[in-house]
């Protein structure tokens, strides 16, 4: 047993934290290159406090709110990572935090959509069906939908900290996991096939009817609003145009996109990129990328000054330690995107029998060696699936690769979003999966209705006490 | 404390390395390969194994995913519902205190293992926490060592082994325990072996009391996944074995430099 509690903290850092991220953010820092250096630990810090004394100065007169940090000095400060790779990896340091009240958690229940689906014996750990949290009040209140990001379910850092936010803002939150995430590839997508902006928001669209009606003798709600990040923002703002268009809709009175692509086509290309920066011999040099951030954790967890890794800040303390280049963390960004594309492609081949990296004939078991497949799937980008899979798949409703790119882009909706008042964007202009011109198109789409923070990479001011301020009241209001 | 743990380690290492003479070849004969097979991929002379950057010797995989997802099971039925009864029953300080108790006594097993590797530089602040903590600390109960800046280190047999040169050996998922390999669950049996010949030393009516017995029996393992984050299946990803073999086999290699 003393095994088992040593062994199962890998690198200190829970496993379902590290490696499921994906377009939430990365939460290890990866090794500099030999040589290749951001700004050092000293610098950094130096960076920090000037930073925090800038911010004292500018922002006089800045009435604290109940969100805001203790700390004074650290209330005012702006958000310190300038690097949009920094911020992304690293996100908000601990004392930039919004402090919410300690509440309930979020409980966890089970949806089965497809009763009597067949899921292979590989899934056999999503027999109960698609797997939600709800957080609720006692009283009659707003109910509020929030979509997860890319691979991400509604146990991701990023979900917790929405639903606790909204939650102390007064609102039912339900956490719904991306039609990303292979639970609801398996057992909530009808096509299995995740990436159609229309197709993903009518599942997700049956899905929150399903929950609607469990919730309805449960609780009272006065108004239903709905949010998501990342590839969830992008989720929600078709799911609101899905919904509109019915002829019962749910009607959602306000609609909050936060960190949104506007063209999931251009981010993905964007996210490919990324990956490579720092591999210069592409996927083949991952094993020694991955070899090199063995030994300098080593090295940062060195024996005589051992590294709390139950701190707050364990990611901030990697990476003044590590120091890692820009290139080590955009390939850091790549490659956690990466691996939920690859659990995507496997997941999507296996329940639709494609063929494409796992064998037609196969049986998916929960004894069946996947090494091979792995090693395929990780080797392809969404790209790949979106050029082998998707178009193949779509190709029989008439649609041809292009209007599927075209589709994957919030301009393909942009003037209905354009004319609804109820729907508001939170994003930052350093944005790593934006491709340029991308922010612009944001602005055009939501006009003054668009908050764009000048940093924060992808998702890593989410924390930030101002942040959450704003997300809170953009919903209390 | 020939505990479970104890004689389940024992069965495993008996029987692991029998079921795993029969694995089957990957690719079961006669079927269509995939669209984007791994031959696609291979640079001349690459091996398939060499192809995946998160390859782990693991030549009984079928019968370790299969306790794999036994351990799954047994924990989603049977320990952590035990585990949220505990802790719906005690108060926060009570679980840190116990947990404190059986981390205390693991200090015996980390100096031993410190002095086997030569590391005064551990072996010298585990044996002042073990004292300041079963005194001051009552009993281990409490911790104060650590605000003396004196932080908990962590060595094993497993460890010792892998510091004088011992490769790992195959990669096992232990019944109950989890993810092991051959080297660390030899480890870990001696360990075990160790505290048990320890505990022998206490006088036999301490040994008789049914507390005692709850202790070891009961309290032991229920703070031992206590104290583990980890959750089966949250992940989210279908190569989610690969990924904690990845892991675990990768955090023992650094456990083991330091």
């Amino acid at each position: 047993m003393f095994l088992a509690h040593r062994l199962a903290a890998p690198f200190g850092v829970d496993l379902p934290r590290v490696v499921p991220l994906p377009m939430t953010r990365p939460s290890i820092a990866l090794d500099p290159p030999g040589g290749r250096h951001g700004p050092s630990r000293r610098q950094l810090l130096g960076m920090a406090g000037l930073l925090a004394l800038g911010g004292c100065a500018s922002s006089a007169g800045h009435a604290p709110t109940t969100l805001a940090p203790a700390d004074v000095a650290a209330a005012s400060a702006p958000f310190p990572f300038a690097d949009p790779w920094v911020a992304t990896v690293v996100g908000t340091p601990a004392e930039l935090r919004a402090v919410l009240p300690d509440g309930p958690a979020p409980q966890r229940a089970t949806l089965e959509r497809f009763p009597g689906r067949a899921i292979p014996e590989g899934f056999w750990y999503y027999d109960g069906g698609l797997t939600y949290s709800t957080l609720l009040q006692e009283r009659p209140a707003p109910l509020v939908f929030v979509i997860a990001g890319t691979g991400a379910d509604d146990r991701s850092r990023l979900m917790i900290l929405l639903a606790r936010t909204l939650h102390a803002g007064g609102a039912h939150v339900v956490l719904i996991p991306s039609p990303s995430h292979a639970n609801f590839i398996v057992t909530a997508g009808s096509t299995f096939m995740p990436g159609n902006g229309e197709q993903d928001a009518a599942d997700l669209l049956k899905v929150m009817d399903a929950i609607r009606q469990r919730l309805a003798g449960r609780i009272q709600v006065t108004r239903y609003d709905l949010t998501g990040y990342s590839l969830g923002a992008w989720h929600a703002a078709f799911v609101a145009r899905a919904d509109a268009a019915r002829a019962a809709p749910i009607g959602f009175g306000r609609v909050l996109l936060i960190n949104p692509p506007l063209s999931l086509y251009h981010s993905i290309q964007q996210i490919d990129a990324m990956l490579y920066r720092g591999l210069p011999q592409g996927i083949d040099g991952l094993d020694r990328f991955l070899a090199r951030l063995t030994d300098h954790l080593a090295y940062a967890v060195g024996p005589n000054d051992p590294l709390d890794f139950s701190g707050q800040n364990v990611v901030l303390e990697l990476y003044q330690r590590l120091q890692p280049s820009d290139e080590s963390l955009a390939t850091t960004i790549g490659l956690a995107f990466r691996l939920s594309t690859t659990n995507l492609i496997f997941t999507s081949d296996v329940m639709n029998r494609s063929g494409y990296v796992f064998p037609r004939g196969q049986e998916f078991r929960s004894t069946t060696p996947l090494g091979d497949y792995l090693a395929v799937a990780l080797r392809l980008s969404f790209t790949d699936y979106f050029n082998d899979l998707f178009v193949e798949h779509y190709a029989g409703g008439g649609l041809t690769r292009q209007d599927l790119i075209d589709r994957s882009d919030l301009r393909w909706i942009g003037g209905w979003l354009a004319g609804q008042k109820q729907i508001g964007l939170i994003t930052n202009a350093d944005d790593v999966i934006l491709a340029p011109g991308d922010l612009d198109g944001l602005r055009e789409i939501f006009g003054d209705r668009a908050s764009v923070h000048p940093h924060g990479g992808h998702m890593g001011n989410l924390a930030f006490w101002p942040v959450v301020e704003q997300i809170s009241g953009y919903f209390t209001a | 404390m020939t505990s479970t743990i104890g004689r389940s380690t024992a069965a495993a290492l008996l029987l692991l390395p029998l079921a795993g003479c029969a694995t089957a070849p990957p690719q079961p004969q006669g079927m269509a390969p995939p669209r984007r097979p791994i031959t696609e991929f291979l640079r001349p002379g690459e091996t398939r194994e060499a192809a995946n950057p998160i390859a782990i010797y693991d030549p009984f995989e079928r019968t370790n995913r299969a306790i794999y997802k036994f351990n799954a099971q047994f924990d989603q039925y049977v320990y952590l519902p035990v585990v949220n009864a505990y802790t719906s029953v005690t108060p926060a300080p009570v679980r840190r205190s116990v947990s404190n108790f059986f981390n205390n006594l693991e200090e015996i097993t980390t100096f031993t293992n410190s002095v086997l590797q030569g590391k005064v530089e551990k072996a010298s602040p585990t044996l002042f926490r073990f004292i300041i903590n079963s005194t001051v600390g009552l009993f281990g109960l409490f911790d104060p060592a650590s605000h003396l800046n004196l932080p908990r280190q962590d060595e094993d047999f497993g460890q010792t082994l892998g510091y004088w040169g011992l490769g790992n050996g195959p990669y096992l998922v232990l019944p109950i325990i989890g993810p092991s390999n051959l080297r660390d669950a030899t480890g870990m049996g001696v360990d075990l072996g160790t505290d048990w010949v320890l505990l022998q030393q206490l006088p036999s009516d301490v040994r008789d009391d049914l507390f005692y017995d709850l202790l070891f029996w009961g309290l032991w393992p229920i703070d031992a996944r206590y104290q583990i984050d980890f959750r089966y299946h949250s992940t989210g990803s279908p190569f989610e074995y690969d990924l904690v073999r990845y892991f675990i086999t990768k955090s023992r290699e650094v456990k083991i430099r330091n």
